[in-house]
């Protein structure tokens, strides 16, 4: 029985008969108050059982018919019953070897049976999941406390610990980290209800998208690229510079006077039109030079380096050596008739042209050549009669006069376009009769007029002066066999005029000239003395053809004729100091510009005749024969100013040129340790010393 | 009037010795007149005009107020002489083997070339 008892712990045993063991369970428990009723009566377990019919109570009690029949005594008998929380349906008598004991022993054997098993869904709120739970729905820790439903008392403050604890914990980090946390901590705190907001979402029709463009006409574009160097800021300047002045030039409306001494001899005109054609003719002036220097090329060379060194083993003599010539085709038919180079462009010389044959009298014409063109002229002017005489102004080198064989003078002006002379004399401003034999510049008079002399067979000796674009003349003098006789004089007789051929001024005395005539006399004259001359000397027995004043030596003068002789005069005596018979007729005679003891002349057989009176005084230090004998005459000659070479002219239209070799051109060799003197002094000095010398043997003779 | 000129002028040139032929440029490098034929005519305008630029454009760097007056050429076989005027300029092609600098005769030596401009003469 107590074994029953035991095995049959926690349960209610109903099926046995007689005696039944009443125990409490836990299940039981709802009836408590009943069964503990049971625990004290076996009889009234039967009872009990009908207490559960309790709203039955107070009938008596029903007996089961198949129920114990006991005495009373063996109902009152007490037994014992023992409540334990044992399985008993668990073994009890398991037993374990046990191999330190080597035998068997008893284990303890699990009791625990489990009727019911539920996983509930609660989750304590300390413990991870919930903590990570709360974090993930970021709820404050309040509504976490409340919504767990635990006691809120209790859950808050241990909630808050937690937080707290964080903080502590973290107080010793940084700051951002524990706001962070902080931060965190509420975030976790908070969880969202799911139902509390709701994200709706909501779209409307998207426009669609159109794209609307606006593009005016883009300006008008064009490249411009351009260079900025030394010389293009320089011309634009120079431009700035030019629209400034003629701006000036306009307010002052004064004219503008054009400069004469311009380096370029063309005229260049401002317009943009007339640019081109006269830059092309400017190009192709230089391409006619170039192509003519290449041609010409050995003459240009010899003509600047060629030295005869021959001359160094000939005692006296020089030699010329022929260069250029020059000829004209229009010219055919001219003889050369005058020669003057240009003071100022030293290459440039002009030639007249005309004839000294009475019964040939053509048209005429004035050429300039240039050495750097030889093959054709610079400028050409064809006249309607022969011209006789040339002469270039010092200062305005562009500005010509010019005598014709008609008794004409005129005066040409280089810079204006046009073939006709600026000025002319016509026979009511008292041109010559005769033909103008020579034309001189001279100073500009006070009014600052140029103004030139001439002289011509008809015996006057002219000034004319250019006075407002007119040729105004003056009779300076008049030429007479007997004397100048002034206008005025009562005379019985006429006076027979005598024609002049030649004169030359003084290079320093301004008022001093001299007049060669056609009847072989030189008149000394003076400007200033109209009257009469200041001394007369019969040099030669036919005309005279030239006359010139030694370029250094103020009392030396030269003149030829073409009675075959060249004198050379002293004009304080009244005889010649040399005379050189040339055995022809001498065309002309030129003093050098380089020595006061050189000269020059050429005659009609064709021959130059160069002397230095410093080296020999009765002959010519060089003779070549230029030309021919028969072919032609030379008329002319003239020394370059500053390039040792001659022009000579002759009376086929030809004009050549000679380098004169270094013997021509000698200067006085200094003596060791003395300098060498150079300049005017030196070359008077020279003559001095050859004068004194002629002198004192006619001192001695006479 | 200045037209005739120039034609007379270019008529002279052409006839000289050796000259084989004439172009004028204007300043954009087009040729406007020339005595050769086209193609070598084009041909030497386009050549010729960049180094007549550039020979302009160095000299009148060096100094603003110079400026180029002309330029030679010299080949073996030929000589191509340029001169700009302002900005047109012309051209002559020139064969120098006619000169004869071969039958020199020795007596004449030799000088170096000095190139003088202005109003010196120029050699």
């Amino acid at each position: 029985m107590g074994h029953l008892a035991e095995s049959t712990g926690n349960y209610l045993d109903l099926a046995p008969p007689a005696r039944l063991v009443v125990l409490v369970t836990c299940i039981q428990r709802r009836t408590g108050a009943a069964t503990q009723q049971v625990l004290l009566d076996d009889e009234e377990r039967v009872d009990t059982v009908d207490r559960w019919d309790e709203s039955h109570h107070g009938k008596g009690l029903i007996k089961p018919p198949d129920q114990l029949e006991l005495t009373e005594a063996e109902l009152k008998e007490e037994f014992t019953r023992i409540l334990t929380a044992n399985n008993p349906h668990a073994p009890a008598n398991i037993v374990l070897y046990n191999s330190k004991e080597c035998c068997y022993k008893p284990t303890v054997v699990e009791q625990m049976i489990v009727h019911f098993v539920v996983e509930g869904s609660l989750l304590h709120q300390d413990s991870d999941e919930a903590r990570r739970q709360k974090a993930k729905g970021g709820l404050p820790e309040e509504t976490a406390t409340f919504d767990t439903g635990a006691g809120p008392d209790e859950a808050k403050p241990e909630t808050l610990d937690t937080p707290a604890d964080d903080e502590g914990g973290a107080g010793e980090e940084d700051r951002p980290d524990s706001v962070a946390s902080k931060t965190n901590q509420k975030k976790e705190a908070k969880v969202t209800n799911q139902f509390d907001y709701s994200e709706r979402a909501c779209q409307n029709l998207n426009n669609p998208h159109r794209q609307i463009g606006c593009q005016p006409e883009p300006p008008p574009r064009s490249n411009f690229s351009s260079l900025a160097n030394q010389w293009v800021i320089y011309d634009a300047y120079m431009e700035e510079l030019q629209k400034q002045e003629r701006n000036k030039e306009k307010q002052k409306a004064a004219p503008s006077k054009k400069d004469p001494d311009n380096t370029k001899r063309a005229v260049v005109s401002t317009d943009s039109h007339g640019h081109d054609i006269s830059k092309v003719r400017k190009a192709v002036k230089i391409i006619e030079r170039m192509v003519n220097q290449n041609t010409f090329d050995e003459i240009a060379q010899d003509f600047k380096y060629y030295e005869d060194d021959s001359d160094e083993f000939r005692a006296q003599e020089g030699t010329l050596l022929p260069l250029w010539k020059f000829q004209y085709d229009q010219a055919k038919g001219l003889s050369v008739t005058a020669l003057c180079w240009n003071k100022k462009y030293q290459d440039l010389f002009a030639v007249g042209m005309g004839s000294y044959d009475f019964n040939k009298q053509e048209h005429g014409l004035l050429v300039f050549y240039s050495l750097k063109n030889t093959a054709f002229p610079e400028y050409s002017y064809p006249t309607k009669s022969g011209i006789l005489c040339i002469d270039i102004h010092e200062q305005h080198s562009y500005l010509v006069a010019v005598g014709f064989y008609d008794g004409c003078v005129a005066v040409y002006n280089l810079n204006k376009e046009g073939m006709d002379a600026v000025h002319k004399s016509t026979a009511k401003t008292g041109k010559h009769t005769d033909p103008v034999w020579q034309v001189r510049w001279q100073k500009d008079d006070l009014d600052n007029n140029h103004n030139f002399y001439s002289v011509s067979s008809d015996g006057r000796v002219a000034s004319w002066t250019l006075v407002k674009n007119e040729l105004v003349f003056t009779d300076v003098i008049k030429l007479s066999l007997n004397g100048a006789m002034s206008e005025g004089t009562e005379g019985s007789q006429q006076p027979i005029i005598a024609c002049g051929t030649a004169f030359d001024f003084h290079k320093e005395i301004d008022y001093l000239f001299l007049v060669g005539t056609g009847e072989g006399k030189i008149h000394k004259c003076s400007k200033t003395y109209s009257s009469h001359f200041l001394e007369t000397y019969v040099a030669h027995s036919m005309a005279v053809d030239a006359v010139k004043w030694n370029h250094f030596h103020p009392k030396v003068f030269i003149s030829c004729s073409s009675d075959w002789t060249i004198k050379i005069w002293d004009h304080t005596i009244n005889t010649p100091i040399f005379t050189f018979d040339l055995n022809a007729a001498v065309g002309d005679v030129s003093w050098s510009p380089y020595s006061s003891t050189v000269f020059s002349a050429v005659t009609i057989d064709g021959t130059v005749h160069v002397f230095d009176l410093n080296i020999n005084k009765y002959e010519a230090i060089c003779q070549p024969a230029v030309m021919a004998k028969k072919k032609g005459k030379l008329t002319r000659v003239e020394f370059n100013p500053i390039h040792p070479i001659i022009i000579v002219g002759d009376d086929r239209g030809y004009v050549t040129s000679l380098k004169l070799s270094p013997n021509l051109r000698k200067k006085p060799k200094a003596k060791k340790g003395q300098e060498l003197a150079t300049g005017p002094e030196v070359e008077v000095a020279k003559m001095d010393k050859l004068l004194s010398l002629l002198q004192q043997p006619e001192n001695s003779t006479a | 009037m200045d037209l005739a000129e120039v034609e007379e002028t270019l008529k002279r040139i052409q006839s000289q010795k050796g000259v084989q032929g004439i172009i004028i440029v204007n300043s954009e490098g087009i040729p406007v007149k020339t005595t050769l034929d086209n193609s070598s005519t084009v041909h030497y305008a386009g050549l010729i005009h960049q180094l007549v630029m550039k020979a302009r454009s160095t000299v009148r760097d060096i100094d603003p107020q110079n400026d180029l007056t002309f330029l030679r050429v010299r080949s073996k076989k030929n000589e191509i002489m340029i001169a700009p005027g302002g900005w047109g300029f012309s051209r002559g092609v020139h064969t120098h083997s006619d000169t004869g600098r071969e039958q020199h005769p020795t007596q004449r030596p030799r000088r170096p070339r000095t190139f003088l401009s202005g109003d010196k003469l120029i050699y």
